[in-house]
């Protein structure tokens, strides 16, 4: 069982035999164990060897000599430690290949030609965004969809939002209507306002995106999973056209801390004459849900509005009433 | 027996714990300090160490004898003379919280 731990079967012996008379010395051993002296010898060197590893002064574990009357116990912790420094040293490689992606991707685009380059995983796109945000010099706009921010999103881009706002960067940041629901989302945006950010929402954004200095992009790949991948660009005919983008949603847009436009009677906000644009264009509540940052249910329960206040008792019936009103542009 | 490690800092430039050392060591061994082995780790980090085998009475009289073996073979061997003991003690190993009455 011993040897399953990295000793022999000889030097198991030789342990237990000095476990057993702690006063004997190699001779003895040699004799009551029927083995020759080099093999006890040997033994020794191995055991000897075992009792190097020492633990990091961070590790805040128990020390313990190995002195005969120590057993099996610290053979076992050896075996723990080993398989912790192993496991601290994969994670460490982790970490190393991660800094060094990120490294190498932030280069390679300044290689002529490369305006393209695509981030795989949420570490390594954060990654990114904090190699970006130390080159940002004068403006950082976002489309921040998904409603209600998580907390993780949240905490990690909070210190790299205070540097930028340190910095003056300008910082400009739309989030979606229903974020207005959520206090903690609510909380982290007039943070963002009192450092000197601008926030406004709108009712729906089509995709995750960052633009800083008007000179590269950051866009998510797939608009469902803003977390998976992105894209970085840097060609400058699609950065003008993705910022002439973000400045039209931004003058759509309501400013945090005044109330999302309220519906006078008759009319319909912002967020159900999204919704209904949305209908109209054929999608599924679940999507609409995702498009406005709300709740499956809530979104049914803006379609369910919607019909009421369109006098309707069909989607059918909805869509014509709203087409016959002028609510949609077919 | 006891097993008493002596970490030695090597002199300025990293030089390579002398070879011979030992067998200077146990060239040093009077029967009072109950060497019965000597194994050596040149390559242990941060420094080389030298692993001693003692019969003594108890674990102070072993790191003891361990200290002053060495600085008798330091004495005794030029190529050993500017290796420094940092320390002369039976090792210590890592146990996990709970491991020790398992």
């Amino acid at each position: 069982m011993l040897d399953v731990l990295g000793m022999n079967a000889i030097t198991e012996s030789v342990y237990r035999g000095m476990l057993a008379q702690p006063q004997d010395g190699v001779a003895e051993l040699s004799t009551r164990l029927r083995l020759t002296e080099p093999e006890v010898r040997a033994a020794l060197d191995e055991l000897s060897e075992l009792a190097l590893i020492r633990p990091s002064a961070d590790d805040s574990q128990r020390m313990h000599a190995v002195s005969p009357h120590l057993g099996m116990e610290i053979l076992l912790a050896r075996q723990q430690a080993e398989l912790a420094a192993q496991q601290k040293r994969v994670e460490e490689s982790r970490a190393a290949a991660v800094r060094l992606i990120s490294e190498f991707a932030h280069q390679e685009p300044r290689t002529p030609g490369a305006n393209v380059q695509y981030l795989e995983g949420i570490d390594v796109i954060r990654d990114h965004l904090t190699a970006m945000n130390d080159e940002v010099r004068d403006e950082f706009l976002t489309f921040a969809p998904g409603g209600p921010q998580t907390a993780a999103n949240m905490r990690s881009s909070r210190p790299l939002n205070q540097r930028l706002l340190e910095r003056g960067v300008q910082m400009r940041t739309i989030y979606l209507d229903s974020i207005r629901n959520d206090p903690a989302t609510v909380a982290h945006a007039e943070w963002i306002t009192s450092l000197g950010g601008q926030v406004r929402t709108v009712p729906s954004l089509p995709n995750r995106m960052i633009i800083c200095d008007r000179r590269v992009a950051i866009v998510a790949g797939d608009s469902d999973n803003t977390g998976a991948s992105a894209a970085v660009l840097r060609a400058q005919g699609i950065l003008t056209s993705l910022t002439a983008l973000f400045e039209n949603v931004w003058r759509s847009a309501e400013p945090l801390g005044e109330a999302a436009a309220p519906a006078d009677d008759g009319e319909l906000n912002a967020q159900q004459a999204e919704a209904l644009r949305l209908l109209a264009l054929g999608y599924t509540d679940e999507t609409i849900a995702k498009r406005l940052g709300v709740s499956p249910r809530t979104a049914r329960r803006i379609s369910t509005t919607l019909m009421t206040h369109l006098d309707a008792r069909s989607r059918f019936q909805a869509g014509a009433h709203a087409a016959h009103r002028g609510l949609i542009r077919l | 027996m006891y097993l008493i490690h002596l970490s030695l800092r090597p002199p300025p430039g990293r030089a390579p714990l002398p070879a011979g050392t030992a067998e200077a060591i146990a060239a040093q061994a009077v029967s009072e300090d109950g060497l019965e082995h000597v194994a050596v780790h040149a390559s242990a980090w941060p420094h080389p160490v030298v692993g001693l085998f003692l019969r003594a009475a108890g674990l102070a009289a072993a790191e003891a004898a361990a200290e002053a073996l060495w600085q008798r073979a330091r004495a005794a061997h030029p190529s050993l003379s500017a290796w420094e003991l940092t320390y002369a003690e039976v090792p210590l190993l890592p146990v996990w919280e709970g491991r020790v009455e398992a």
